[in-house]
């Protein structure tokens, strides 16, 4: 039980004074525009814009200053900021084949028609700290692109078949299918278990980066292995096509960038059907490759029960990885702790006493300054 | 088929630059006469996925839009026109003026000189920007080949 406590609104408002201050730092240093969070640190908003299940950057620039680049925190303003906004309607089911790819890459084929783009990549770097980036950039050593001169990259035209379409017309892999009726909703209904394909890809695509990589990672290492590859990782831009009521037709109404994963897994054998592949989905707002991978691998993980696979790893546990995964609500009731409980702890205090003074005739008293 | 030039219209004046349309409004912006059926207002469009792009429908999350509804007077002959704005983010003249821009493209008078002067331009332009962005991606494109290593030999 928790009880409601008065009072301390003077250091409150002195602490959050404090707070300000702290968030500008020191003021011979220049401050640091929204503009530039957005620019220069877009790994950070698209997590923000990812996790917060909101797609504006500008908001989750701001979001980021305000929480001083603790992203959880800056997740949590946009999930409160979108609470105040009317909801104007739904999209048409965003299309990534007509993606305008900036990357695409497949660990399953080599040669996969479309080819393959690297885009702006952390792979293949070496990872060591670039001390020229501490320069300002008049001082830094020019880094253009050399032109892509061969026959096959000037064939590359923007936009790709997807890879794991081959392995379907071969019959391998059986195509996505689902109802075309409207998903569920997290944000209007709460969620009730056994969850549908729907809820808990909705769940996944707004949940906490750190849990999806670890439940991925646990499955890798043995806790309900599902022996995934990469069939195609892609990031790019994605026009949003909306149909207003008033017009009837759809209209475009800007593109998003996406990234998005699908997993090719462990074969399956259903009653009287020869053996196919399976596969993991993972589609998440910006350059969110960890969080696309990952989240694939979790999918496939809890569609366990559909291939019949014995549950041998929390990733395959719907009600262990969907009750988990939202690292606001996670925070907030993991963070709640800190809010004073005098109340409970005198409870448990007397308790304690009464059941030592029962057995331990004239102990010590363990808080002598009561 | 009319909706398609309009949407296309539409298109090219939400991906368009401010700019680009405040430049071109302020050319004749004093002669124009509109009112708001609907001011331009925040709000989020949800936007859906499905699995594996042909799968199961799920709700991805939500994208911030300005929408924003204009009546404009015809000039001369004719009759009134409504143009609607949906825009990415929240940008309120932005929204206005891609919903003055889309009711003065319904007006005869307009729809010609405009089409010429701005929604052209605005297509070649996002025509060149995809074509760059692929060419720069297109640098990035890769051969991998798989070695055989000889520990068999």
């Amino acid at each position: 039980m928790y009880v409601a406590v008065k009072g301390g609104e003077k250091a409150i408002r002195n602490a959050h004074r404090l707070l300000a201050e702290k968030r500008r730092g020191d003021t011979s240093v220049p401050e640091v525009g929204v503009d530039q969070i957005r620019e220069q640190l877009s790994l950070a908003v698209d997590r923000v814009m990812a996790e917060g299940s909101l797609y504006d950057r500008d908001l989750a620039a701001l979001a980021i200053k305000q929480a001083r680049g603790d992203l959880v925190e800056a997740i949590f303003l946009l999930r409160a900021y979108r609470t105040t906004l009317p909801r104007v309607g739904t999209s048409q089911p965003l299309d990534t084949a007509a993606m305008h790819v900036r990357r695409r890459i497949s660990a399953t084929y080599k040669d996969v028609p479309g080819g393959q783009v690297l885009g702006p990549t952390f792979d293949y770097t070496h990872r060591l700290l670039d001390a020229d980036l501490s320069l300002p950039a008049e001082h830094q050593p020019e880094t253009r692109s050399e032109t892509a001169q061969d026959e096959k990259a000037s064939s590359f035209t923007g936009t790709c078949p997807k890879v794991l379409s081959f392995l379907e017309k071969e019959g391998l892999l059986p195509p996505e299918e689902g109802a075309d009726s409207p998903p569920g909703d997290l944000t209007r209904q709460a969620l009730e278990l056994p969850a549908g394909r729907d809820i808990r890809l909705q769940n996944l695509a707004r949940a906490d980066e750190g849990l999806l990589l670890a439940l991925a990672y646990s499955t890798q290492r043995g806790f309900g292995s599902t022996h995934p590859f990469a069939g195609e990782i892609r990031m790019g831009e994605v026009e949003v096509f909306f149909t207003p009521e008033e017009l009837g037709f759809p209209v475009l109404v800007g593109e998003v960038t996406l990234t998005e994963c699908e997993s090719v897994n462990n074969l399956t054998a259903a009653k009287g059907q020869p053996v196919s592949f399976t596969r993991g989905y993972g589609l998440a707002f910006g350059e969110s490759e960890r969080k696309a991978i990952s989240m694939a691998l979790v999918d496939r993980a809890l569609r366990a029960g559909e291939f019949d696979e014995e549950e041998r790893g929390p990733a395959q546990n719907a009600e262990f990885v969907l009750y988990h995964s939202d690292n606001v609500e996670a925070s907030g009731f993991v963070q709640h702790l800190k809010l004073p409980h005098y109340v409970d702890f005198q409870a448990d205090l007397a308790l304690v006493r009464a059941l030592r003074g029962k057995t331990d005739m004239g102990g010590n008293d363990a808080c002598p300054d009561k | 088929m009319l909706h398609d030039v309009r949407k296309r219209r539409m298109a090219a004046l939400v991906l368009a630059d401010e700019t680009v349309l405040e430049a071109e409004a302020a050319k004749f912006f004093d002669s124009l006469s509109y009112t708001f059926l609907r001011r331009p207002e925040a709000g989020l469009v949800v936007l859906e996925g499905r699995a594996g792009n042909s799968g199961q429908r799920f709700n991805l999350g939500e994208m911030l839009v300005t929408r924003c509804v204009v009546r404009l007077e015809p000039q001369g002959n004719g009759t009134a026109t409504e143009g609607y704005a949906f825009v990415h983010g929240n940008r309120p003249r932005h929204a206005e003026l891609v919903a003055l821009f889309d009711a003065l493209l319904q007006q005869e008078a307009w729809a010609k000189p405009l089409t010429r002067s701005l929604i052209e331009p605005l297509v070649a332009r996002r025509e060149e920007q995809l074509r760059k962005r692929a060419e720069e991606t297109a640098a990035t494109r890769v051969d991998f080949f798989t070695l055989v290593r000889g520990e068999d030999e």
